[in-house]
């Protein structure tokens, strides 16, 4: 067949209609779903924001009632049902009922009963949807109150999928009556969540509820190896004391990661008594233990600066400098920061660190001076310090460039 | 020293970014009698310190953007004098000390009773 074969023409206009026809056609559908796209996001982007308007209405409805706790509660309930809606008002008396603390808690949870809330979640409980198992879990754990409480616990034990039994935990800690606490362990234990980030959570939150259920756990040996530090860490950041009778009882472990847990814990709950022994892991073998120590050293003189009369501080500033040349840069960092945080006694060891010959200590000493807590005029005065010392060393010293730490 | 009216007209900042949280805190506090103003975001922080001889800033540390530590950071290089109280949730030691090495000395909790809030922010800032 030749190019001057009028069949060939006919056979390549019929091929270019089909194209034609089916770019046509696909235009016409990409156009179509555009408009799907778009109309979708116009009505939900509305409703969204209705639902927004309408919680913002309930809440400023009901926020003076609810901190009050006051005998007009109901009414102005009934009122916002009305203006706002069951949805939003729902919603409303449930986020309060984690805001607030006290004799309101118990009210919110009658009123959502009364209202049908409860009744509602209780049924999207039952759903085939894990998601909608699982907001409704959420809820009901907000909820609170024996109804609830009785679904919770059936899903936090029994429930097929991973996140609903994980909500169900969550909302029995919101509960927080001990048969809920309870049970929130034993579905926690059962089902240990795959990522650490989930255990921590719930440690942290059983440390905020029950923080007796939790050291009941430690002590039982329930809780292996790095559960064990995660659970004494929640205590910790939680600033509960029996965290610090956990940390001494594991400050001399034979585990380095264990004398770091403690040291860490002790930094955050300890007084001025627990001090020295914070001091003494400075000398700890492991870098990391060390490191763990200058920090715990730097949260005891923030967290405490307003209680405590700090005759520790010449003590710590004097072991700190030592580890300015440590061999690990993380100690270094750390020590630096913790003498920026003893007071006048640690600056100028800062400042006799940052004219040393070695690079390290110096570099560290300028580091934490930028972010120390000064009084304007003396953060000038050592601006101003730095900036002579920079100008007569250049160009030895490489980084960190102070005039942008100061400015 | 300030009478009584000039003490209303310098309000409490209350940043919060969750509008519930906010109306809480603001409803607590204006029943006693303090004249409260929310900031939603940093911007409208900076904008009320700058408008308003405020008393006293709430700030709860996961303000979202930009975060808490963020907005302290902010209000010290522009060398702003107003106190501070920080809320944070039980659990955030770190972020405790964080905020104190930043000149905090003021710390609250969530979840709160809203008698101890107005009594904590009398503490600070007397009685409205």
């Amino acid at each position: 067949m030749t190019t001057n074969d009028p069949r060939a023409f006919a056979i390549t206009e019929e091929a270019l209609r089909f194209i034609a026809g089916g770019v046509i056609a696909l235009t016409a559908v990409v156009l179509a779903l555009t408009l799907v796209v778009i109309v979708h996001h116009i009505v939900t982007d509305r409703q969204r924001r209705r639902n927004r308007s309408r919680f913002e209405t309930a809440s400023m409805l009901l926020a003076p009632h609810l901190v009050n706790n006051s005998p007009s509660l109901d009414d102005a309930v009934s009122v916002a049902r009305g203006k706002a809606g069951d949805r939003a008002v729902g919603l409303v008396l449930r986020r309060a009922r984690y805001d607030l603390k006290g004799p309101i808690v118990d009210r919110i949870t009658e009123i959502l009963v009364s209202t049908g809330e409860v009744k509602k979640l209780l049924t999207e409980a039952k759903s085939r949807r894990d998601w909608r198992r699982a907001g409704a879990v959420r809820g009901l754990g907000e909820c609170g109150g024996a109804q609830a409480r009785e679904a919770l616990i059936a899903a936090a034990a029994d429930d097929v999928s991973s996140e609903v039994r994980r909500a169900a935990r969550e909302g029995l800690l919101s509960d927080g009556a001990q048969e809920a606490v309870h049970a929130a362990v034993r579905s926690f234990i059962a089902d240990l969540p795959r990522r650490s980030g989930w255990r921590r959570s719930f440690y942290a939150r059983l440390a905020g509820v029950a923080p007796d259920q939790l050291t009941e756990l430690i002590r039982s040996g329930e809780l292996k190896g790095a559960e064990e530090k995660l659970a004494i860490e929640a205590l910790g950041d939680a600033g509960r004391p029996v965290a610090l009778v956990l940390a001494m009882e594991r400050i001399g472990s034979a585990e380095a990661e264990m004398r770091a847990t403690a040291v860490r814990v002790i930094g955050k709950v300890a007084t001025d008594r627990e001090v020295p022994v914070v001091i003494e892991a400075l000398n700890d073998p492991e870098w990391f233990v060390r490191a763990a120590a200058a920090r715990s050293i730097e949260w005891m003189a923030t967290l405490n600066a307003a209680t405590t009369h700090h005759n520790w501080q010449q003590d710590a500033c004097e072991k700190l400098v030592k580890h300015m040349t440590d061999s690990s840069w993380w100690v270094r960092a750390n020590a630096a920061r913790a003498l920026s945080r003893c007071g006048n006694a640690g600056v100028q060891m800062l400042l006799i660190a940052s004219q040393s010959q070695d690079r390290y200590a110096r570099d560290a000493a300028i580091a934490a001076l930028a972010t120390a807590p000064l009084q304007p005029e003396v953060r000038l005065e050592i601006k101003k310090r730095i900036d002579a010392l920079i100008e007569q060393s250049q160009p030895s010293i490489p980084a960190p460039r102070p005039k942008e730490l100061f400015a | 020293m300030a009478t009584a009216q000039n003490r209303k007209k310098r309000p409490v900042i209350v940043a919060e970014s969750n509008f519930l949280s906010a109306r809480l805190m603001m409803a607590s506090l204006q029943s006693i009698g303090f004249s409260v103003v929310v900031a939603r975001n940093g911007d409208e922080v900076v904008r009320l310190i700058g408008a308003y001889r405020c008393e006293l800033l709430i700030l709860n540390m996961n303000f979202g953007r930009p975060s808490g530590l963020e907005l302290l950071r902010l209000l010290k290089v522009r060398q702003e004098t107003i106190p501070v109280m920080v809320i944070t949730a039980v659990g955030q030691a770190e972020m405790k000390a964080a905020a104190g090495a930043m000149g905090v000395r003021a710390f609250f909790d969530l979840p709160f009773v809203p008698e101890e809030l107005c009594k904590r922010v009398t503490e600070l800032v007397g009685a409205p």
